[in-house]
């Protein structure tokens, strides 16, 4: 017993191991549940770890509610934490909007660790456990945890479409805000090729419902003077290697529609704002916007989109002069998208239709980068990456190309 | 199954242990040499069957070569010698080099190593063939060191493998061995190496000198604490089963020479050619030229055991001239500063590690005309500052990295490691393991980050 007492960590590791283990095994069908593990590889502790590493502690409060507050906050609309904030010039067309009193939570500690920083974490699958058959298990798990989500999704749908578009509605801004898929559906399918008279209704009036749909025309790279980026790393390595220094890039690695207004990953006189702060201090004539990736795997496709739409729509209401390009997702290459149950093209083309739906050729335009860069059988082409999702960087100039023939007079 | 893996650490080893501490002591290697297969045949169910062959023939060979212990060394042990090693390396080319299998049996080029040692000091005599099929299969196959090293010589755990004691204070020590490996590989190697994948995934034709700079150096370092981690793992679960596995590592960052940085880099390699190649060729006994003709020949060969690619026959000449260089002149002129030594190390080292790494041959040539740009232009759409936004986000892994490649960190818990201070370093460091771990596991809500 006294030689046992000196193994000191030995003694570490079977208490921790078994503390750990029973709050994760207790916390499985709820706190957890989202975190797909098989028992038969894994320990019980290693979603406990994962909490930790999301911000869900083994003693946080209403553990089980966690993921669905996520998704929710952004189904709530106004309401909820990621509403809109009233910013002076933007509220005198609109009935006073909600105060934000309830402080948006600052994830900003957590993205902001060094980790979060590190990049392209690819290498993990070859480097840990590569030969964890639990790629399978994830599928299942996710699958499950997408069903779960979608009983509850379809409800709370209706109700956004009650409550949360209406309350723009009242504002003024007509039948557009709200985007029925529907109605757009029709207006995207031409898009592209549908040759509108160019006139517009002189400036872009959110107000003015009627106005006809524009075209693309070729621009310069003047154009981007007055242009803000927003996205994940796809944009910041448009940013670090498109050599268009004079536009505005609000860009993180491994942002998603989910944490974009939260946290602050925008670089203003050298200090760190939120993605709100950065567009109600600055009126852009061009908003890109290209998101999508890292919400794969994450919650359904109708909350991505419910999350993606909400985001347009705040875009709009910050920035009421811009034209605002959503932008597709980029697919990935074939190897990767034939081998990844969750990042792949099939998922990538799915949600890039629902974002085409947004568009109505007015204010808000959709374009596809993925026409200038994928082969034939609408993979990523090889020899543009090295990693599979990102295009090396001297092949960004392609994307800028592309950019340039899609201007908006 | 690698050892950074909580199938293996979490899984495999508990359930292992627990057979192997209950089994009765006779028992022992027969588990270890059981549990060896299993571990092999998770992660190779393939070409177990190949290992166990190797088994069977060396055994085979071993014991035909001697009968009788005062038997002399004759005809008949060298046709021996020389059909088991023709069977060894003739597998060995088969897979890694002929272009005739598709994948390259696990650990194949590390047992393929440590069996034609055993075989060879059966021939000379300094062992007597293994008597037993079990002892030598354990011996072979022991799961700590089948895949990735160190390579041991038979003879080293000879005596450990007919009776080695088990008990629980080596078990703690083990223990905190493998901890400290794991750390080395998944708190340092893993995360810095993400540096070097995202230059890879930017492409070398636009990064910026001082970013290719850095680049060097985290693979070097990635490269330092991912092998030198998993050989001390291999040497804590070693410990746990009451062996002693041989150190592999011992600081080479820390060298003054290339001739010194390669004795303190992948030891048991390094002896291997040593003992079997370069002194059987007469080592530097038989003067100048003739020592040089034996270091081209150990080099190309240790070159080609690294890898069959073209650039590995770069990176092995590269080192062969500056071992050269050193031994004609230049040796005597570093030992004349402390400092001078270091700098020339931590400046030709990072770049024969590129050549090491860089495996497109076109791609290389970018890749040095980017640490140096004033020898050609290659760039494209460079991004000046690159560097800048790296640095901001990797520092702390080059300072952790620097810091644990001297000797210091090992000096100073050597000190404490019976005191409280040394557990807690420890236990602090298995939490910081098992959060790196569970965050980069195969887990669809973490590896996003694009």
């Amino acid at each position: 017993m006294k030689k046992l007492l000196r193994c000191r960590v030995t003694l570490f590791l079977l208490f921790g191991w078994v503390a750990l283990s029973v709050a994760g095994y207790l916390g499985k069908d709820s706190r957890y549940k989202n975190y797909t593990m098989d028992a038969r590889y894994t320990p019980y502790f290693v979603p406990v770890l994962q909490g930790i590493h999301d911000g869900i502690f083994p003693w946080s409060s209403e553990p089980s509610e966690f993921w669905e507050q996520w998704e929710q906050r952004w189904q709530k609309g106004p309401e909820g934490s990621g509403g809109f904030v009233a910013g002076t010039e933007l509220s005198e067309d609109r009935e006073t909007s909600v105060a934000q009193g309830n402080g948006t939570p600052s994830s900003g500690a957590d993205a902001g660790s060094l980790d979060g920083n590190t990049g392209i974490p690819d290498t993990t699958e070859s480097a840990g456990a590569g030969d964890m058959p639990a790629g399978g298990n994830g599928t299942s798990g996710t699958a499950a945890s997408g069903e779960d989500a979608g009983e509850t999704l379809p409800r709370q749908n209706e109700a956004d479409g009650e409550t949360g578009i209406p309350s723009d509605g009242a504002g003024g801004q007509g039948g557009e805000a709200g985007l029925p898929a529907g109605e757009n559906g029709g207006g995207t399918g031409g898009n592209a090729s549908e040759g509108a008279p160019e006139d517009g209704s002189g400036e872009t009036q959110p107000t003015a419902g009627e106005a006809a749909p524009k075209s693309f025309t070729d621009v310069d790279e003047s154009y981007f003077d007055d242009a803000v980026f927003i996205g994940d790393s796809r944009t910041v390595g448009l940013h670090d290697y498109s050599g268009l220094d004079n536009a505005t890039f609000y860009a993180s690695v491994g942002l998603s529609v989910y944490d974009m207004w939260t946290d602050a990953f925008c670089e203003v006189d050298g200090k760190k704002i939120t993605l709100e702060e950065a567009l109600l201090a600055r009126q852009f004539k061009k908003v890109y916007f290209q998101i999508g990736i890292n919400e794969m795997g994450r919650g359904t496709v109708d909350g991505f989109i419910t999350a993606y739409s909400q985001s347009v729509q705040k875009l709009k209401e910050l920035q009421p002069d811009a034209v605002i390009y959503v932008q597709a997702i980029m697919r990935v290459a074939k190897e990767k998208s034939d081998s990844d149950p969750i990042f792949n093209n099939k998922g990538i083309n799915e949600r890039n239709a629902r974002i085409a739906q947004l568009a109505d050729s007015r204010t808000v335009f959709y374009i596809d980068v993925n026409e200038v860069v994928c082969d034939p059988e609408g993979n990523l082409r090889d020899e543009l990456t090295f990693d599979n999702l990102h295009l090396l960087g001297s092949k960004y100039d392609i994307w800028v190309s592309f950019l340039k023939t899609k201007g908006i007079l | 199954m690698v050892f950074s893996s909580f199938e293996f650490l979490f899984r495999f080893l508990p359930v292992f242990l627990f057979f192997y501490y209950t089994a009765p002591k006779n028992w022992k290697n027969f588990i270890l040499f059981a549990g060896s297969i299993v571990f092999y045949t998770a992660g190779e169910a393939e070409y177990v069957l190949l290992l166990f062959v190797c088994v069977l023939v060396n055994y085979l060979f071993g014991r035909f070569m001697y009968v009788n212990i005062d038997e002399g060394r004759g005809v008949k042990q060298t046709v021996l010698l020389t059909l088991a090693l023709c069977y060894d390396f003739g597998v060995l080319f088969y897979f890694k080099y002929s272009g005739l299998a598709g994948r390259l049996p696990l650990g194949i080029s590390f047992y393929t190593f440590q069996i034609a040692a055993y075989i060879i000091d059966v021939y000379r005599g300094k062992v007597p063939a293994e008597k037993s099929f079990i002892r030598l299969g354990t011996y072979l196959t022991m799961f700590p060191q089948l895949i990735a090293g160190p390579i041991i010589n038979y003879l080293t755990v000879r005596v450990s493998l007919k009776n080695r004691a088990v008990t629980l204070a080596q078990f703690e020590e083990g223990l905190r061995t493998l901890i400290l490996g794991l750390g080395a590989k998944v708190i340092i190697a893993d995360r810095i190496g993400l540096l070097w994948n995202n230059i890879q995934s930017i492409g070398f034709e636009s990064i910026s000198p001082q970013l290719a700079w850095m680049g060097a150096f985290a693979y070097s370092l990635e490269l330092y604490f991912d092998f030198a981690g998993y050989s001390m793992m291999a040497m804590g679960l070693g410990r746990m089963l009451g062996f002693e596995i041989p150190v592999n590592f011992r600081h080479p960052y820390a060298s003054r020479s290339v001739s010194e940085f390669w004795r303190r880099w992948h030891i048991t390699l390094g002896k291997w050619f040593r003992e079997y190649v370069y002194i059987p060729l007469g080592g530097n006994r038989r003067g100048k030229g003739r020592t040089f003709i034996n270091l081209a020949v150990v080099w190309s060969l240790t070159a080609l055991w690294h890898g069959a690619d073209c650039n590995f026959l770069i990176w092995g000449a590269s080192l062969l001239v500056l071992l050269g260089l050193e031994k004609l002149f230049l040796l005597r002129f570093l030992e004349k500063s402390r400092i001078l030594g270091h700098v020339y190390l931590l400046f030709v080292v990072p770049l024969t590690w590129v050549a090491f790494a860089v495996t497109d041959i076109g791609q290389l040539g970018v890749y040095f005309t980017r640490l140096f740009p004033f020898f050609g232009e290659t760039a494209a759409m460079v991004n000046r500052l690159d560097y800048v936004k790296y640095m901001n986000s990797y520092w702390p892994l080059f300072l952790l990295g620097a810091v644990f490649s001297t000797p210091y960190p090992v000096r100073i818990y050597e000190a404490v490691k019976k005191k409280w201070a040394g557990t807690i370093a420890v236990a602090l460091i298995l939490v910081l393991d098992l959060y790196y771990l569970a965050i980069s596991t195969n887990n669809p809500f973490m590896y996003f980050n694009f």
